[in-house]
């Protein structure tokens, strides 16, 4: 409705934009990180990775400095981290009952859903630059207290899977979060199920059991070699991340809110 | 203008909401009364997009709700005070909101010092009473400018000081042209605000006209130094009398005509009230029909 309107009391208002995209992602943005909860998150994210990468530095001991040693361990507390922001980002309005002032400020439902999945995934891209550059501090700091030096090899392949891995992570969150709307439901789901189902599949399925090994196709992803047995690992990443995506998806554009 | 169009909402075998149609004017404050699990609420949600309605339609200025560019710019809705974040403060709840709307900054700020929550802003949610809850929900309703508010049980957990300021906020809102839906179980302010009234019950419209012409069906209460004398005059006089709680009673015709009779009996006065306590026992007489 670009044109003018002629609302109930007979006045005349200049024409409604419709809210924008870019309007409802940095809304969203704000909303991951203006509570306290989102804010600790945050904080936990960067702290952790801080914490490790401390320790790190100050037992090097006889080990050779390597930038990709101290990514990995790092990479490792953020997969682990950032998911949350991605469930959270789901969960949050359902489970705090926000959803019915924001859906009837937004009704177009989808959107807000792309914005806020958006957001989470902008937002964890953040903290992956914030923290990557500390690993770099903490890899010569390292390399220049062991007297040896630090070596940075496989550095693009060592960051590709950082990346990969943690951002796959962070959609497997959002993912749980879609399907399940009770932060602390999803949250035990998603950090049980895939851990559970990894120690159990083996023995279920014996050698097939790597079409459901979710971790294992990130690995694989993240490896030298993201083609190695594809079709397993686009099986994993189905199951896993894409069918609870649109299952969750396609209730909470229907669910009824209250 | 709200157009309520035989909106029907089913869950399974129960009919929650069964063709409901209502209008809300510019100008009028609208009190939606009914007990709970009428389908008050569901009707308020089906109104704002919230829930599907199994047949029927509901309009804003002949709108859909979901066809609204920017709904908070045309309706101020709030259908749960409790329904805010406990971890944001009410600057930052209001200035999430400005944003959607497309306001400036500080129109948040503002708003708050119009509902008297200047001093709490700064605040977490979580520490707010629900009294402060409703302000800052209606805050939330009245940030776009809209020409609509619908608000659900507005007053609940409001101090008495409280309750008088929103009846003036909504009485000017009205008065400058807006429309006004609110729903409310205490009857006592819904019959100080409200011009019109649509009462549900059982998931029907069982009553849906102005205030007055409702309560005037309700007869006259009247009340005087020798009660039996003028009920006996009031009998002679052909007019029907019930008796209420406490010493008045309950007489089947306006305030004037039972006045005629008394000064014809010579009979002096202590309370003469058209309609009276009326809304009170209007509600239950229509609930318990539907029911």
């Amino acid at each position: 409705m670009n044109t003018t309107m002629i609302n109930g009391t007979g006045i005349e208002r200049p024409a409604i934009a419709a809210q924008s995209f870019p309007t409802l992602l940095r809304v969203e943005l704000r909303k991951l990180i203006d509570t306290r909860s989102g804010k600790l998150l945050l904080a936990a994210a960067v702290g952790l990775a801080a914490a490790l990468l401390t320790w790190k530095v100050t037992h090097t001991g006889d080990i050779d400095v390597t930038f990709g040693s101290y990514n990995r361990s790092v990479t490792a507390s953020l997969a682990f981290i950032l998911p949350i922001l991605g469930l959270l980002a789901m969960t949050s309005e359902w489970t705090q009952r926000t959803a019915l002032t924001t859906f009837t400020m937004s009704p177009r439902r989808l959107r807000v859903f792309g914005a806020k999945f958006l957001a989470a995934f902008l937002l964890s891209g953040a903290v992956l630059v914030c923290t990557t550059i500390m690993t770099f501090g903490a890899t010569a700091l390292g390399g220049a207290i062991s007297g040896t030096g630090a070596s940075y090899a496989h550095l693009g392949l060592e960051l590709r899977s950082t990346i990969v891995i943690t951002l796959l992570q962070v959609i497997m969150g959002a993912a749980f979060g879609a399907l399940i709307p009770v932060t602390a439901v999803a949250l035990g789901a998603f950090i049980v199920a895939p851990t559970v189902w990894a120690a159990a599949a083996p023995e279920l399925l014996k050698g097939n059991s790597r079409w459901l090994d979710v971790f294992e196709a990130y690995d694989r992803l993240g490896s030298a070699h993201p083609g190695r047995h594809v079709a397993q690992t686009v099986t994993a990443i189905t199951a896993w991340v894409i069918v609870p995506a649109a299952i969750g998806l396609y209730r909470s554009l229907r669910r009824e809110v209250k | 203008m709200i157009n309520v169009h035989h909106l029907t909402k089913r869950y399974g075998k129960h009919l929650a909401v069964d063709d409901v149609s209502f209008r809300c004017d510019p100008g009028t404050v609208t009190g939606f009364l009914g007990p709970n699990g009428a389908g008050k609420s569901t009707t308020m949600r089906m109104l704002a997009g919230l829930t599907p309605p199994t047949s029927g339609t509901a309009t804003i200025d002949d709108h859909r709700f979901a066809d609204l560019p920017n709904p908070g710019r045309l309706i101020g809705i709030m259908l749960d005070a409790s329904a805010q974040h406990p971890g944001r403060t009410g600057l930052e709840t209001l200035r999430i909101s400005a944003r959607l709307l497309d306001l400036p900054k500080y129109a948040a700020a503002d708003m708050l010092d119009r509902v008297g929550l200047g001093n709490a802003m700064q605040r977490r949610v979580g520490s707010y009473s629900l009294g402060m809850r409703q302000r800052l929900g209606i805050a939330n309703a009245l940030l776009g400018d809209p020409a609509v508010l619908m608000l659900d049980e507005p007053a609940n957990g409001m101090d008495p000081e409280g309750i008088r300021w929103m009846r003036h906020l909504l009485r000017d809102f009205a008065g400058r042209g807006g429309t006004v839906l609110l729903s409310s179980h205490l009857l006592g302010e819904v019959q100080a605000t409200v011009d019109r009234l649509v009462v549900i019950g059982g998931g029907r419209i069982v009553a849906d006209d102005s205030l007055d012409a409702l309560l005037v069906g309700q007869g006259t209460t009247v009340r005087a130094v020798d009660q039996a004398g003028l009920v006996v005059a009031l009998r002679t006089a052909g007019l029907g009398v019930s008796a209420t709680d406490g010493d008045a009673v309950r007489v089947a015709a306006s305030s004037e005509q039972v006045g005629r009779v008394a000064l014809a009996a010579g009979h002096v006065l202590l309370e003469l009230n058209e309609g009276g306590s009326g809304l009170e026992d209007l509600y239950f007489e229509l609930t318990a029909v539907a029911a």
